[in-house]
């Protein structure tokens, strides 16, 4: 159970990653060229959905200690290694 | 059982589907879905193992220390539903250089691996200095509506969009 869990989630998640056909190079390359909005879509309802849920479990206290889930916020850190990630979500298209 | 054949769901049925995914993740175990620090994790394990010496000089293996983690085995479970997902679609192809790609540079194998291991590079040192990828700050950074996750987000399409411009321009592939 306790390797069977996270290995089960990850399932579940490969599984939806490539039915939406976010794990083609193309679906990649074109949202970043503003001609194919699956990952906007997948993406924005992903943390929508789970946005709402989240929020209603902490305010019922099923979520305790909400920081662990939370980054620190290291500006230059995130623009650079930021920019650096996108640049090679381009190159490789995943 | 069509939907399970089927080559493409609706990406707003499939993100809604994560979002649910995200809080089993989060009350079941604790975790938020991410991916890239599990290439942390594998790589600690081998630094340890090949080069300890040099290992025990690297403080960020005291905050990732080298074990397989939830994380790991999650991205571990993602290669299976990957897999699982497309043998049921029938949507497995061995392609190693994309249609878009040759269409723009041509059929040089040797540019498009080239292109890939840089890119990957790029995507895995990048994801660790910015604190997690497009899942681990975009998704759940993002749902949690963490600073550092939108403003990663932010800066993961600000890179890509030029990048994808830059090497592809505006046509229509």
């Amino acid at each position: 159970m306790h390797y069977l869990t996270p290995i089960l989630i990850g399932i579940v998640f490969g599984f939806l990653l490539q039915r939406i056909q976010i794990t083609k190079f193309e679906t990649i390359v074109n949202v970043l060229r503003f001609k194919d909005f699956t990952v906007i879509k997948f993406m924005m309802s992903a943390i929508v959905v789970a946005m709402v849920g989240l929020y209603i479990m902490i305010e019922a206290g099923m979520i305790p200690n909400i920081l662990r889930y939370i980054s620190p916020v290291r500006i230059a850190a995130i623009a650079v290694g930021g920019t650096i990630f996108g640049v090679g979500f381009a190159l490789l298209g995943g | 059982m069509s939907f399970l054949t089927k080559k493409r769901w609706s990406p707003y049925v499939g993100g809604a589907l994560l979002g649910i995914l995200e809080l089993v993740a989060v009350y079941v175990s604790h975790h938020a879905l991410g991916a890239s620090s599990a290439f942390t994790r594998l790589a600690g394990i081998f630094e340890k193992k090949f080069f300890p010496s040099h290992f025990v000089t690297l403080k960020y293996y005291h905050y990732y220390k080298p074990y397989i983690d939830w994380t790991t085995l999650a991205v571990l479970g993602m290669f299976i539903g990957g897999y699982i997902s497309a043998r049921l679609s029938n949507d497995i192809k061995f392609r190693l250089i994309p249609k878009m790609w040759s269409k723009r540079f041509g059929d040089n194998k040797l540019l498009r691996i080239v292109a890939a291991i840089v890119g990957g590079i790029f995507v895995g040192f990048g994801a660790r200095m910015a604190g997690g990828c497009t899942s681990g700050q975009g998704i759940s950074g993002g749902a949690f509506l963490s600073v550092s996750g939108w403003l990663a987000i932010c800066f993961f399409f600000l890179g890509g969009i030029i990048t994808a411009f830059l090497l592809f321009g505006n046509k229509d592939y």
